[in-house]
């Protein structure tokens, strides 16, 4: 059997996650577990929150994209988490075009440099 | 020695910039992959209807075509190594898993009594493969995610797989680029704190070196 990489997992609303699986990362291993949620109007936060908790917990996945409005549902679990695989990264969705302000990557990189730096 | 330490100090706060700058461009890049997927999405669901293009038809068992290859940054033990992420498709591990074989060679049997050059047998046969080439047409494997929403596709679905697969290469760059960020900011603190510490030695050594003139000045008195 050849080795193979990792996967990318999804959580995003249908057209997120349905574009995604189209592109060709969508999984459903032998224990029936998927690599993807579709999260819609009426989900609660607990079952996002377990969902993302079990990606973490998952060796076979690299990547780990939200959609960044549903990323403020679990900002908690984003900013906890320091590995660099998994990779959480979060992405703009049909509803809500993408806002750096809200990015954690660049809100990390706002705080990079104090004056004190710069004396 | 302060001077090289500042020189790499400037060196790294650039390095950091330039990487949040490409950070940036990435991410805008990667939104206008986004959008022009679901745009498409939307011209595929006008035209096979709304419920064709839906969770409702994901397939029951699925096989990723698309995988991440992970893997460690060159550079000295000294540097700080990032994880490098790159999405690769299924066929990137086929390839390397097999094995050079033979058996995929056609035979040449010898024609007459006088034998044909090899030359001129590597010509003919390389052309008989190039037409074999240009009458393929591309094929919609069965492993294709095309095929759970419709068995003809349309234009438009095509175009959104296309651009959500882009939008996945370029998520695994910004991956790449944020790791690379994440170790050069630990390089530069741990610098920053080296610099400090020789700061702070050197001017303990300076007001030691202060306090003992006098005191040599008043015992040659």
């Amino acid at each position: 059997m050849s080795a193979r990489g990792k996967l990318l997992a999804i959580i995003g609303d249908e057209d997120t996650c349905t574009g995604f699986l189209l592109g060709g990362i969508g999984e459903l291993n032998k224990k029936r577990q998927p690599n993807f949620m579709v999260v819609e109007k009426d989900t609660p936060s607990a079952d996002i929150e377990e969902q993302l908790k079990s990606f973490l917990g998952r060796q076979d996945i690299a990547i780990i994209l939200i959609s960044q409005s549903i990323a403020d549902v679990v900002r908690h679990i984003i900013d906890a988490h320091n590995d660099p695989i998994p990779t959480i990264l979060e992405i703009p969705s049909k509803d809500a075009p993408y806002d750096p302000s809200k990015d954690s990557i660049l809100r990390r990189a706002k705080g990079m440099f104090s004056a004190e730096d710069f004396r | 020695m302060a001077a090289d330490k500042e020189r790499e100090l400037d060196f790294l706060c650039l390095t950091l910039l330039e990487l949040v700058a490409e950070i940036h461009e990435k991410k805008q890049e990667q939104e206008k992959c986004l959008q022009d997927g679901f745009l498409c999405l939307a011209k595929a669901r006008y035209a096979l209807g709304v419920d064709r293009v839906s969770k409702l038809h994901y397939a029951a068992e699925m096989t990723p075509n698309l995988f991440v290859d992970c893997s460690k940054s060159d550079g000295d033990h000294t540097e700080e190594k990032w994880d490098i992420l790159k999405c690769v498709n299924s066929k990137f591990y086929e390839s390397q898993s097999q094995e050079p074989t033979d058996s995929t060679e056609l035979r040449r049997r010898r024609r007459g009594s006088e034998p044909d050059s090899p030359e001129d047998d590597d010509k003919e046969l390389d052309a008989l493969l190039q037409e074999m080439k240009v009458k393929e047409k591309p094929k919609v494997s069965s492993t294709d995610p095309l095929r759970w929403f419709a068995v003809l596709a349309p234009q438009s679905l095509r175009q959104a797989q296309t651009a959500f697969t882009k939008a996945a290469h370029v998520s695994c760059e910004i991956c790449t680029l944020r790791n690379k960020l994440d170790a050069t900011k630990k390089r530069y603190a741990d610098a920053r704190r080296t610099h400090e510490a020789a700061l702070i030695e050197s001017s303990s050594k300076t007001t030691e070196d202060n306090t003992a003139e006098p005191q040599k000045t008043e015992s040659t008195d």
